[in-house]
């Protein structure tokens, strides 16, 4: 482990049929840093996110990360779990040994919708619920694919504050984005193309 | 661990779905013991051998009881995917096991002959390591991979006729002829029957652990 958050080395994914989408991606994240990830639609910015979250393994190259990490993935339309936010929030915490934050679940405005079921929220709402949860964990690396895509003010601003506390703890961050709202919280800014990263 | 299972325990218990293929299995069990079902080791092989599917058909639901995007979440905070995916697992063990219980006592209270101890255990061990054969059967055509629910009915049909009819063929075939072939079952060959067919639900969770890892 080399002790920074995140290292990727030569790392390339490409899909059984053989569309590559990553080609020889070197990254680092140190500690404290937030580096964003910017690239058009199907550049790889979600494999590039799975990839750094360990979700998925590449298929070349080397990866190594934080054991403590979060990871909020892209908001999507597909019905989440059939269970209420609370719970959920509560399974993860025990997952990770923790308990949920009522601060955070609060400054997200999630109070109204932690005893409704996840699969009657709106997108925004479900992305919410997984910063709650990313937060709850203390990570050491977090890494979030397009998080402010669907999110109000409130969100804007607890996805920055989690950005931020991870930054103060030493932690890296690594944020995949289209828009501008990133810039402000990036150290470093990257974009992917043609399965490379460019700076 | 125990957190994630609970976890996909409680995501099971809330799936209406859930309920199509427990109660399929209690069906065939009130229509095996609607009437006198003859010894108890031969009127138990026909719910075990249902609990192949029934075991693949809920690790199926298991496995699609949260969105590929949560999939990821649970992912991460389990630690990997291996951790996630024996979660899944010990989750549809735990309905397979009340299954099994069902199954035992449904015989016992149902079935006109005698049940000594031995012949419970050796339903127990019957249904539990069909069960565990038909969950790692589902383990292989469930998400993460990349299988059609199709394909999955088509592919654990197939598997399980085959099994069915070739008698070395795992897990029914060995487990069936061990229990009902050699009459009284020889204690040694039934537990090599059961310890096969529990191994080879093993055998292909590990695969499906490996292939899952790859997919993604």
């Amino acid at each position: 482990m080399s002790g920074r958050p995140l290292r990727l080395q030569a790392v390339s994914w490409w899909f059984k049929r053989g569309r590559t989408v990553l080609n020889g991606i070197d990254l680092d994240v140190a500690p404290g840093e937030c580096v964003v990830v910017r690239g058009a639609n199907g550049s790889g910015k979600t494999t590039l996110a799975r990839l750094a979250a360990g979700v998925l393994i590449a298929r070349t190259g080397r990866a190594e990360r934080a054991r403590s990490m979060a990871y909020v993935p892209q908001a999507s339309d597909d019905p989440p779990v059939r269970m209420r936010a609370d719970r959920f929030l509560d399974a993860l915490a025990r997952m990770r040994g923790t308990r949920p934050s009522d601060d955070v679940v609060d400054a997200l405005g999630l109070r109204p919708f932690v005893e409704r079921p996840m699969n009657e929220l709106s997108t925004g709402t479900v992305v919410k619920v997984l910063i709650a949860a990313a937060v709850t964990g203390s990570p050491q690396l977090l890494v979030c694919d397009e998080p402010f895509a669907d999110l109000d003010a409130a969100g804007h601003d607890a996805v920055r504050d989690l950005v931020a506390a991870v930054r103060t703890r030493g932690g890296g961050v690594l944020l995949t984005d289209h828009g501008e709202t990133s810039r402000a919280l990036a150290d470093r800014e990257l974009v992917l193309r043609d399965g490379r990263l460019d700076g | 661990m125990t957190a994630a299972v609970r976890y996909y325990a409680s995501l099971m218990t809330r799936r209406q779905t859930v309920l199509a293929p427990v109660l399929i299995f209690l069906a065939v069990l009130g229509a095996v013991y609607a009437s006198d079902a003859g010894p108890p080791l031969a009127a138990a092989a026909v719910p075990a051998a249902t609990l192949v599917p029934i075991g693949a058909w809920l690790m199926w639901l298991c496995a699609t009881s949260e969105s590929r995007a949560f999939a990821d979440v649970t992912l991460v905070v389990a630690g990997s995917s291996g951790r996630r995916l024996a979660s899944r697992l010990l989750a549809v063990a735990g309905i397979g096991t009340a299954l099994t219980a069902a199954a035992c006592g449904w015989a016992v209270v149902a079935n006109p002959h005698p049940y000594p101890a031995v012949v419970v255990l050796e339903i127990t061990a019957m249904n539990l390591s069909a069960a565990a054969a038909g969950i790692g059967l589902g383990a292989v055509f469930a998400p993460p991979l990349r299988t059609t629910a199709g394909v999955a009915v088509l592919a654990t049909t197939a598997f399980v006729v085959v099994s069915l009819i070739v008698g070395w063929m795992p897990p029914l075939g060995p487990l069936l002829h061990a229990f009902l072939a050699v009459r009284p079952p020889s204690g040694a060959r039934a537990a090599l029957a059961v310890g096969q067919a529990a191994a080879f639900g093993a055998l292909l969770a590990a695969l499906a652990h490996v292939l899952g890892r790859r997919a993604g």
